[in-house]
C-alpha cells in the first residue's frame, strides 16, 4: 500500500470517526423529553388521570405536568393497568414484563424494581429484572392495616369515593340505595333479598386497590370476600372476578345473573371518579346503559352519605361530602421509594418536584383542573410524605 | 552423493517436520491460552466479580479537575460494553466510595450502591441531581450509552475531603459484574482532582491487550516457523 493510500484511509477513518462522534453527542442532548420520564404503572382506578398528567387521555391533549425546571422538567409516562395479561416494555433496550393489574400489583412492581427481585408471568416470557423500569406506582388504596414499614411512601393527592355500580337487567327498579350493615352482609354471605330484589354481590380482581379498599368499606376480610362473591365470580367463567371500574362488565354479569335466577340484581364497588369520568367522557368506555351508581344510606355511624355524585352526564361532579367520609371515602396515591426523598437535600429534585409537597407538578392549580375532570377531588394533603409502607413481596 | 549425506537429509526433513510440528503446536498452544484467557474474562463477567477484581478500563473524567458546581462527564472507553443487554438482566450503575472501597464487591438496589453501614456510598448524580442508577445498556449487544454528565453539588456537606474511586458498573441482579473507574481526590468544598500517583487501572485494558498478546504470539510463532523454514537446507 502507497503513502498516499495510507494517508487517504487515515483521513477517512478520522472523518468516520468524528461524523459519529458527532452523532453520538448530538442524539444525547436531542432525546425526546419521554425518553427520560418517570414511569408509572398499577392502578385501573387512577390510570385515566395520571394518562393527563403525561399529556394525553382518552383521545385529549393536556399540557404535560413537568418536575421543576432545575431539575430538568421531567414529564412522566403512565402503563395503563388493562388490557390484563398483556406485557408492557417500559424503556427502550428493557425487557418486557407482565402488565401490572391494578394497584396491588404496581406496587408490587415498584418493590422489585427497587430491590432487584424478579416480576412477572409466563405470558410475557417469565419472570423479569425490572431494576430501573419503574419509578412510581399508581395506587388507589394506603398501606395494608398494620403494616409500619418504610420503604414505599405513598404520596396522596386527589380523593374519591367508593360505593357500589348496581345493574338488574330484569323490568322493575333496582335497588339503589343501602346501608354498610347491608353491604357487610352482602360481601360476606352472598345474594341476600333487599326490599324485594335478590341482590347478588360480585367480587372485583385482587390485585386491585378498590378491591381492598372496598373491603375495608363494607368491612369484610378477603376471605368473606370471596366466598360471598362466589355466585358472581362464577358467571362469566369459573372464578372469574370482574376488572375494576368497568360498566360493561357489571352489565355482563347482570345478564347472566338474570338468565340463571331471574330478577337478580347485581353490585359491585366502583370508583364515583371513574363513575363520573366516564359518564363525563373525560376517560373511554363510557357508562353502559342501565348501569348506575348506588347511594350509601347509613355509612355504619348514622351518617346518609346520598349519592358519590350529583348531576348528570357531561356535567356530573363529585359530591364532597361522600368523598370526604371517614368510611366511603378515600385518597389515591403515587407511591415511590422512600430512599428518593430522604438523604442528600438537593437529590431527586425531579422525583420530590413532581409529587412532593402542596407545591409539587401533581399538587398544582393545573393538575387539579385535570383531577377534576377526571371525577377526583384534590386531597387537603396533596403532596405529603408521612404516610409510608412496606415493599410488597411476591412476583405479580 | 554419500549415505552420509543421505542421512544428513534425512535427519534434516525429520527435524524440519519437528520444528514445524512444534510451532503448530506452540500456535495451538498460544490460541488456546488466548481463547482459555477470554473464556476465563466472559466468564468472570457473567458472574459477580470476585473482591479485588480490577476494573475493566479506567474511566475519563472531562474536565478533569472542577469545583462542586462544575459539569463533568466520567466515561469508559468508547465504545465499551457491558457483558450482556437488559433482556439478560444487566444494568448500568454509577458509584462514588472511599478509596479503601472495592468497587467490584459493591451491591446495588433502587437507590444505587448499597451502603455497607460505615462508609459515604453513593450513586454518582447528574447535573439535575437525579442519581445515575439501574440505566439500561444497547439491546443486543450490552453498550454502555446515556451516561449524563454529573457533577458534586448534591454532596456539599455531605461527602468530607478524601480519595475516592467513582465509576460506573454493569450489574446482574444488583450485584457487580464488571466495572469501569477512576480515583480522584475531592477537597473539603468538593473541588476534584484526578488522584495522584495513578490507580491501579492497568495502563492498557484487558480487553485491548490480550488481543494484541495473542496476535503477537500467533505472528512470532509464525515468524520462527518460517525462518527455520527458510534456513534448512532443502
Amino acid at each position: 500500500m502507497t503513502s498516499t493510500r495510507m494517508k487517504r484511509l487515515g483521513a477517512a477513518v478520522t472523518t468516520v470517526a468524528l461524523a459519529a462522534s458527532l452523532v453520538a453527542s448530538s442524539s444525547a442532548h436531542a432525546d425526546p423529553k419521554q425518553y427520560g420520564a418517570l414511569i408509572g404503572v398499577g392502578s385501573d382506578t387512577t390510570q385515566d388521570v395520571l394518562n393527563a398528567f403525561a399529556g394525553f387521555s382518552a383521545g385529549t391533549n393536556y399540557v404535560p405536568i413537568q418536575s421543576s425546571a432545575a431539575s430538568g422538567q421531567r414529564q412522566l409516562i403512565s402503563f395503563d393497568a388493562v388490557p390484563a395479561g398483556s406485557c408492557i416494555t417500559t424503556k427502550t433496550g428493557a425487557p418486557s414484563f407482565a402488565r401490572p393489574n391494578g394497584s396491588g400489583a404496581g406496587r408490587r412492581a415498584l418493590s422489585r424494581a427497587l430491590d432487584g427481585g424478579l416480576y412477572g408471568s409466563a405470558a410475557c416470557g417469565g419472570v423479569k429484572d425490572v431494576a430501573g423500569l419503574v419509578n412510581f406506582a399508581r395506587s388507589s388504596a394506603g398501606p395494608d392495616n398494620g403494616d409500619v414499614g418504610t420503604a414505599l411512601t405513598y404520596i396522596p393527592y386527589g380523593r374519591d369515593g367508593v360505593s357500589f355500580a348496581y345493574y338488574k337487567a330484569s323490568a322493575g327498579a333496582p335497588v339503589t340505595a343501602l346501608t354498610r350493615a347491608q353491604l357487610t352482609t352482602l360481601f360476606s354471605t352472598g345474594a341476600t333479598t333487599i326490599g324485594g330484589v335478590r341482590i347478588l354481590p360480585c367480587g372485583i380482581q385482587t390485585s386491585s386497590g378498590t378491591f381492598s379498599f372496598w373491603n375495608g368499606a363494607v368491612n369484610v376480610t378477603s376471605g368473606q370476600e370471596s366466598a360471598g362473591t362466589t355466585e358472581c365470580n362464577n358467571l362469566l367463567g369459573a372464578g372469574v372476578r370482574a376488572e375494576e371500574n368497568t360498566p360493561s362488565d357489571v352489565k355482563a354479569r347482570g345478564d347472566a345473573a338474570q338468565a340463571a335466577v331471574p330478577g337478580t340484581e347485581v353490585i359491585i364497588g366502583f370508583s364515583a371518579a371513574n363513575f363520573i369520568a366516564k359518564s363525563n367522557g373525560a376517560s373511554a368506555g363510557g357508562i353502559t346503559a342501565g348501569v348506575g351508581i348506588g347511594s350509601i344510606s347509613d355509612n355504619g355511624s348514622g351518617t346518609n352519605l346520598g349519592s358519590p355524585v350529583v348531576g348528570s352526564a357531561p356535567t356530573m361532579t363529585p359530591n364532597p361530602g361522600f368523598y370526604n367520609d371517614g368510611t366511603f371515602g378515600r385518597r389515591v396515591y403515587n407511591v415511590v421509594a422512600t430512599s428518593l426523598l430522604g438523604g442528600l437535600p438537593g437529590a431527586n429534585a425531579d422525583v420530590k418536584s413532581m409529587f412532593v409537597g402542596a407545591a409539587s407538578a401533581v399538587c398544582s392549580p393545573a393538575a387539579d383542573t385535570t383531577l377534576e375532570k377526571f371525577g377526583f377531588l384534590q386531597a387537603p394533603d396533596c403532596g405529603a410524605t408521612t404516610i409510608t409502607g412496606s415493599l410488597l413481596t411476591g412476583q405479580l | 552423493m554419500t549415505t552420509s549425506d543421505n542421512q544428513h537429509r534425512s535427519n534434516n526433513r525429520i527435524e524440519r517436520k519437528t520444528i514445524t510440528m512444534r510451532s503448530k503446536f506452540l500456535t495451538v498452544v498460544a490460541g488456546a491460552a488466548v481463547a482459555a484467557a477470554s473464556v476465563g474474562l466472559l466468564s468472570s463477567t457473567a458472574n459477580a466479580a470476585a473482591p479485588g477484581t480490577p476494573p475493566v478500563a479506567a474511566i475519563t473524567v472531562t474536565p478533569p479537575t472542577g469545583t462542586s458546581s462544575t459539569s463533568f462527564t466520567a466515561l469508559p472507553p468508547s465504545p465499551s460494553f457491558c457483558p450482556g443487554d437488559a433482556v439478560a438482566g444487566y444494568r448500568i450503575n454509577s458509584f462514588v466510595v472511599p478509596i479503601a472501597v472495592d468497587p467490584a464487591t459493591l451491591t446495588y438496589n433502587g437507590a444505587g450502591p448499597v451502603s455497607n453501614g460505615t462508609d459515604n456510598i453513593y450513586p454518582l448524580y447528574d447535573t439535575l441531581g437525579t442519581g445515575f442508577i439501574n440505566a439500561t445498556p444497547g439491546l443486543s449487544d450490552g453498550l454502555i450509552t446515556g451516561v449524563p454528565a454529573f457533577s458534586w453539588s448534591v454532596f456539599v456537606g455531605t461527602l468530607p475531603a478524601g480519595n475516592y474511586h467513582i465509576g460506573l458498573a454493569c450489574t446482574l441482579n444488583g450485584v457487580t459484574a464488571t466495572y469501569f473507574s477512576t480515583d480522584i481526590t475531592l477537597t473539603a468544598a468538593l473541588g476534584y482532582s484526578p488522584l495522584a500517583p495513578p490507580s491501579d487501572v492497568p495502563e492498557v485494558p484487558l480487553n485491548v491487550l490480550l488481543p494484541i498478546s495473542a496476535a503477537a504470539i500467533l505472528g512470532g510463532g509464525f515468524l520462527i516457523a518460517r525462518k527455520r523454514h527458510n534456513h534448512i537446507p532443502a
